[in-house]
C-alpha cells in the first residue's frame, strides 16, 4: 500500500498525460514573447531584492523599528534617497524591506486561495450531483461580494493584524479559484480521454490526480499569476484603512496612509511606497499578462479588484 | 472554349516563427469558362492556399512571391485591395468547409446574404430579400421565410452550407471556388449537396473549381481533376483519363488506396506527407516514388502534355517527348 | 418562437439562482457579525460601561438567544430596512447610507464614464492596428494604469494640480464660498444634475472642478479594463471564420470592423460596465476617503477606522445586493445579444 502511494505522488508520472509536450512548447513561447519576459525578469530582481534587502539597505533598523527623532521629515538627498518619515525612519530602507512584505502576502493569499478553491472546484465538478451543487452555490455566494469588500468585513470582524489581513483576503479569493476549477473540470470531465480511462478501468482517484488535475493547471496558474498583483493591492489598500499591517511594519500601503497626513509637506513619505506598489504590480500584472497569452490565449481573463 | 482563369508559376509563402513554407509552387493550371475543375491532394497539400490565393485573403503572414492569376484577362496578383472588393463575392465566389463557422453566430442569414446583395449589386433591402428567397428556392432550401431570419446555430449543417452556396452564387458569379464543401458534412448529407452541385451544374454559367481530398467525389461532380501534391500540380486530364490511365505515381497509389468492396488489403502511399519547411529537393515526391530516378532528386519535372487534355510533371515521361 | 421562450426560461433560472445567492449573502453576513473577537454588547455601550449596562445592551441586542433566532431577527430587521444604528453617527445606518448615496454614484458614474468613454476607441484603434507603436504604447499604459493603488494616483493628483498647479481643489464636493452664496437646490442629490435644473452656473463649474480629480482617480481601471477587453475580443473577432467569410464576399472593411467584429464585442462591453462598477463600489470607499468626498465611501472609510460594525455590516450587505443585482442584469442582457447562451 505504501509503495503504491509513492508511486502515485512520482512527479515524473504526474507530467506524463498529454501534458508534456505542452510545456516544453511553453517556455520556447515564453522566450519570444517579451511582455513575460520582462515580467519574469522584473520578478526575478523583486524576489533578489526581498531576499538581500537587510545587506543593501543602508539604514535596515529603521525598517525594524527604530526611529530617528532628529531626522524627520528630511527629503530626499543621497543619504536618504527616498526621505525620511515622521519618525525619521529612512525610507528607502523601509520600502526595501517592504518588498517582503509584499511577496510574502501575495504568495501566501495565493496559496491559501489555491489550496481551498482547487480541490473545491474539482470536486464539485467530478463528481456533480448534490454535493457539486451545494459547494458551487457557496461558491457564488462568495463570489457575489466584490473582493476587496468581503476582504475588508472579514478584516474587521478578526481585528487589525497582517495575519488576519491575508486570512480575510484568501477567503474573499478562493471562491474565484473554485469556479474556474469547477469549469475546467467539467470541460475535462467530457472529453473522450477520460472515459476511455475509465474503460480502460483506471482507477477514480488516479483520473482525478493524473488528467483531471493537470489539465486545471493551466487556467488556474495564468489567474493565480494575474491575481498577485490584485492581492497585493487589497492588501496596501487593506493596511491604507488601518486593517492589515500595523506600525511598525514597513509595509507599503501602511506607508501610504501614515505619508497621507503629511502629504502636502513632505510628499515623499507616500509617494515612494506608492510607486513601490505601481512598479511591483505592474511587473506582475507584465508576467500574468505575458503568461496568459502564452498559455491560454483564448481566455479573457482580467485582474480582479 | 476561352479560358477562364489561368494560373501561371504561382509561389506561395507562409512566414511562419518556425521558418518559412513553402506552400505552393505551381507551374500552370488553367479551368475554361463553364468548366468544373477538381482539385485533388491530401491535407496540407496546399489546396486551401491555392483558393485562398486567388481570392488574396490569404492570413497576414501569407504571401503571393511571385507569378500570375489571369482571370478573364485581368492579372490578379497585380490588383490591389480596392480592385480585388470589386472581384471578391461578385465575379468570384467561394464556399468554405465549415458552413456554420462562415456565418456570422449573431446575425441572421438573411441580413448576412442581402448585405452581400446590397454591396455587390446595390439592391435595395426588399428586393434583395426577395433575391434570397429564389436563390433558397434554386438551392433547395424549404420555408425560405423561417430561413431568413435564424440564426446559424439553429440550421443544421446541411442547410447552413445550402444556404452558403446560395449566397455564393447570389451575385452569379463566373467562378465559384468550394474548398472542401462535404468535408464537415456526413455522408448523407454530403451526398445530397453533390448531387445539388451537379444539379445546379447544368443550369448556371459559372465555373466551378471544387477542391477535394476525396478522388471519388472528383470524379462523381467533374469533367477534369487536377492533382496535387505538396505545393505542386501533379497531373491534370479528363476523369476517364485519370482512372483508367493515371500517369503520375502519385495518382496510381491515390487510385489504387481508395477500398473497393472486394478489397482484403488496404493499399497506402508509403512514406510521410513532406516537410514543407524543408520541402525534398527536384521532384517533391521522390522520397516516397517506387519509380523514383536519379534525375528526380536533382531537378523539379515540368508539366508535360502527354495528349491534348492530359498533362503530367514527372520525369518517367520525358523520354516519351 | 422558441428563442423567446427559451430567454424567458432562462430569466427564470437566473432569478431563482440569484434568489439563493441572497440567502446566502445575508448568512455570510449575519456570521461576520457574530465572529468579532470583542463582545458586541461592550462595544455598543462604550469603554467606560459597568457590568449590569453591558448585560443590559446583551439583552436588548438579544445576544443572549440561541444563534437561529439571532438570525430571524436579524433577516426580520433586513426585511423592514432595519440595519441597525451606527455606532459613530447614532443614526439609523440606512438613513445614513441613503444620505451619503447620491454622492457616491454621482463620482461613480462619471468616474466610469469618463474611463469607458476614452477606453473603448482605444481598445478598437488598438484591435485594428494591432502591434504598431500605437498600440505597444497603449498596452503598457493600461497597464500601468491598472496598477496603480487609486489612493496613491488620487493622492499624486492632488499633488500636481493643487499643490503645484493650484487650479483644481484638493478635496470637497463643493467651495464653502458657492455653497454659502450659490447654493444649489437639491432637488436629485446629484449636485451636477441638479445645478443643470436650476441653472446655477458657478455653482456647476465648482461642482464640476470638484469632481474632476476624483473622477479621474476612478476612471483609471475601467479605462485600462475597457481599452484591453475591448482590444481582445476584437482581435479574437477579427480571427473568426466568418469574418474570413465576409471578406470574401467583398464586404467592404468598413462594415467588417465596425459592424460586423463589434457587434460580437458587444458582450464584454456590458461586463466591462458592470466589472468598472463594481470595482467603483469597493474603490470609492479609498478615493472618497482621499479627496474628502461626502459619500457612502467615506463613511464606510470612517466606519472602518472607528470599528462602527453595524454600519460597516450594513454597507458590506447593501454593496453585495447591488452586486448580484448587476450581475443579473448583465447576464439577461448578455444573453439576449448572443443567442447561443440561452440554449445552455
Amino acid at each position: 500500500m505504501k509503495k503504491s502511494l509513492i508511486k502515485i505522488i512520482n512527479p515524473k508520472e504526474f507530467f506524463k498525460g498529454p501534458r508534456v509536450r505542452e510545456f516544453e512548447y511553453t517556455f520556447y513561447v515564453i522566450r519570444k514573447n517579451s511582455l513575460s519576459m520582462l515580467g519574469l525578469f522584473g520578478l526575478t530582481l523583486l524576489f533578489i531584492i526581498a531576499l538581500i534587502a537587510p545587506y543593501i539597505a543602508p539604514y535596515p533598523e529603521d525598517a525594524l523599528g527604530v526611529t530617528h527623532p532628529e531626522k524627520v521629515f528630511l527629503p530626499p538627498s543621497l543619504e536618504h534617497p527616498f526621505g525620511t518619515d515622521d519618525l525619521g525612519r529612512d525610507i528607502f530602507s523601509r520600502v526595501l524591506y517592504g518588498t517582503r512584505i509584499e511577496l510574502t502576502i501575495g504568495l501566501i493569499v495565493i496559496f491559501l486561495s489555491l489550496i481551498i478553491g482547487l480541490p473545491l472546484g474539482v470536486i464539485s465538478g467530478y463528481f456533480g450531483g448534490f454535493i457539486g451543487e451545494f459547494i458551487m452555490r457557496i461558491t457564488d455566494m462568495f463570489l457575489s461580494f466584490p473582493p476587496l469588500l468581503l476582504a475588508l468585513a472579514i478584516s474587521v470582524s478578526l481585528g487589525p493584524s497582517l495575519t488576519n489581513a491575508m486570512i480575510a483576503i484568501a477567503i474573499a479569493w478562493w471562491p474565484w479559484y473554485s469556479r474556474l476549477a469547477y469549469e475546467q473540470t467539467i470541460s475535462i470531465r467530457e472529453k473522450q480521454f477520460i472515459e476511455a480511462a475509465k474503460a480502460a478501468g483506471i482507477s477514480e482517484f488516479r483520473i482525478l490526480f493524473y488528467h483531471i488535475l493537470p489539465n486545471c493547471l493551466t487556467p488556474l496558474i495564468v489567474q493565480a499569476s494575474m491575481d498577485l498583483g490584485s492581492v497585493i493591492l487589497t492588501a496596501a489598500s487593506l493596511s491604507f484603512l488601518g486593517l492589515g499591517a500595523q506600525p511598525p511594519q514597513p509595509e507599503w500601503g501602511l506607508m501610504c496612509n501614515i505619508g497621507r497626513i503629511y502629504f502636502l509637506t513632505s510628499w515623499w513619505i507616500a509617494t515612494f511606497p506608492g510607486l513601490a506598489i505601481v512598479v511591483t504590480v505592474l511587473i506582475l500584472n507584465l508576467l500574468g499578462d505575458g503568461l496568459r497569452d502564452v498559455l491560454d490565449p483564448r481566455s479573457r481573463r482580467f485582474w480582479r479588484r | 472554349m476561352e479560358s477562364l482563369l489561368e494560373i501561371r508559376n504561382l509561389k506561395v509563402e507562409y512566414h511562419t516563427y518556425e521558418g518559412v513554407i513553402s506552400a505552393l509552387d505551381i507551374e500552370y493550371l488553367k479551368l475554361q469558362k463553364r468548366e468544373i475543375l477538381s482539385l485533388v491532394g491530401e491535407s496540407g497539400c496546399g489546396k486551401s492556399t491555392l483558393a485562398l490565393s486567388i481570392l488574396k485573403i490569404l492570413p497576414p503572414n501569407g504571401i503571393i512571391k511571385n507569378g500570375n492569376i489571369i482571370f478573364d484577362g485581368l492579372d490578379l496578383v497585380k490588383m490591389n485591395e480596392e480592385q480585388m472588393k470589386k472581384i471578391r463575392g461578385k465575379r468570384i465566389s467561394i464556399v468554405f468547409q465549415d458552413p456554420r463557422a462562415s456565418f456570422n453566430p449573431v446575425f441572421t442569414i438573411g441580413e448576412q446574404i442581402t448585405r452581400v446583395l446590397i454591396t455587390h449589386k446595390n439592391l435595395s433591402k426588399k428586393e434583395s430579400l426577395q433575391e434570397v428567397e429564389n436563390l433558397f428556392k434554386m438551392v433547395g432550401l424549404p420555408d425560405p421565410k423561417r430561413i431568413i431570419n435564424s440564426y446559424p446555430h439553429e440550421l443544421s449543417t446541411g442547410m447552413c452550407q445550402r444556404a452558403l452556396i446560395a449566397m455564393a452564387l447570389s451575385c452569379k458569379p463566373d467562378l465559384l471556388i468550394a474548398d472542401e464543401p462535404t468535408s464537415a458534412l456526413d455522408v448523407s448529407i454530403q451526398a445530397q449537396i453533390i448531387e445539388l452541385l451537379r444539379d445546379l451544374k447544368n443550369k448556371i454559367e459559372t465555373s466551378i473549381l471544387y477542391i477535394t481530398h476525396d478522388l471519388a467525389v472528383a470524379a462523381q461532380l467533374t469533367e477534369r481533376i487536377a492533382v496535387m501534391y505538396a505545393g505542386n500540380i501533379v497531373e491534370i486530364g479528363n476523369v476517364e483519363d485519370i482512372y483508367d490511365n493515371p500517369l503520375h505515381p502519385y495518382t496510381y497509389g491515390l487510385l489504387k488506396s481508395i477500398p473497393k468492396a472486394n478489397t482484403a488489403k488496404l493499399e497506402t502511399i508509403s512514406g510521410e506527407v513532406p516537410d514543407l519547411f524543408n520541402p525534398p529537393s527536384g521532384c517533391r515526391f521522390h522520397p516516397r516514388c517506387p519509380y523514383a530516378m536519379e534525375v528526380c532528386k536533382k531537378q523539379k519535372p515540368m508539366l508535360m502534355n502527354i495528349t491534348e487534355n492530359h498533362s503530367v510533371s514527372c520525369f518517367l515521361y520525358s523520354e516519351k517527348k | 418562437m422558441i428563442a423567446i421562450s427559451t430567454f424567458r426560461y432562462y430569466i427564470l433560472r437566473r432569478l431563482i439562482l440569484s434568489f439563493i445567492v441572497l440567502f446566502g449573502i445575508t448568512i455570510i453576513t449575519f456570521t461576520l457579525t457574530r465572529v468579532i473577537p470583542t463582545d458586541p454588547a461592550a462595544l455598543w455601550v462604550g469603554p467606560h460601561a459597568r457590568k449590569e449596562q453591558v448585560e443590559l445592551a446583551r439583552e436588548t441586542l438579544g445576544l443572549n438567544k440561541p444563534l437561529y433566532i439571532q438570525y430571524f431577527i436579524y433577516m426580520n430587521d433586513l426585511l423592514h430596512g432595519n440595519l441597525g444604528i451606527s455606532i459613530r453617527t447614532h443614526r439609523p445606518v440606512i438613513e445614513d447610507m441613503l444620505t451619503f448615496l447620491p454622492a457616491s454614484l454621482e463620482l461613480i458614474i462619471s468616474g466610469m464614464m469618463l474611463g469607458i468613454i476614452f477606453g473603448i476607441p482605444l481598445g478598437v484603434f488598438s484591435a485594428l492596428k494591432k502591434d504598431s507603436h500605437i498600440d505597444h504604447f497603449n498596452r503598457i499604459a493600461s497597464i500601468g494604469f491598472a496598477s496603480m493603488p487609486s489612493f496613491w494616483l488620487g493622492m499624486i493628483l492632488q499633488l500636481i494640480f493643487f499643490k503645484h498647479l493650484g487650479i483644481l481643489p484638493a478635496g470637497g464636493r463643493i467651495s464653502p464660498n458657492v455653497a454659502i452664496f450659490s447654493p444649489i437646490n437639491r432637488i436629485t442629490g446629484f449636485y451636477t444634475i441638479d445645478c443643470l435644473l436650476s441653472g446655477n452656473w458657478t455653482a456647476l463649474f465648482d461642482v464640476l472642478s470638484h469632481m474632476l480629480l476624483p473622477a479621474l482617480t476612478l476612471a483609471a481601471y475601467p479605462m485600462a479594463l475597457a481599452t484591453r477587453m475591448i482590444r481582445a475580443t476584437m482581435i479574437e473577432t477579427l480571427e473568426e471564420d466568418y469574418i474570413r467569410t465576409a471578406r470574401a464576399f467583398g464586404i467592404p472593411d468598413r462594415i467588417i470592423n465596425y459592424f460586423y467584429a463589434l457587434k460580437n464585442a458587444i458582450p464584454p462591453f456590458i461586463t466591462i460596465l458592470a466589472l468598472s462598477f463594481a470595482y467603483s463600489l469597493t474603490e470609492t470607499f479609498l478615493i472618497e476617503y482621499v479627496f474628502d468626498w461626502p459619500g457612502l465611501g467615506r463613511y464606510a472609510s470612517l466606519a472602518i477606522i472607528s470599528v462602527d460594525y453595524p454600519a460597516i455590516m450594513g454597507i458590506t450587505l447593501f454593496i453585495a445586493f447591488i452586486y448580484l443585482f448587476l450581475n443579473l442584469i448583465v447576464d439577461v442582457i448578455i444573453a439576449y445579444l448572443d443567442p447561443r447562451i440561452r440554449l445552455r
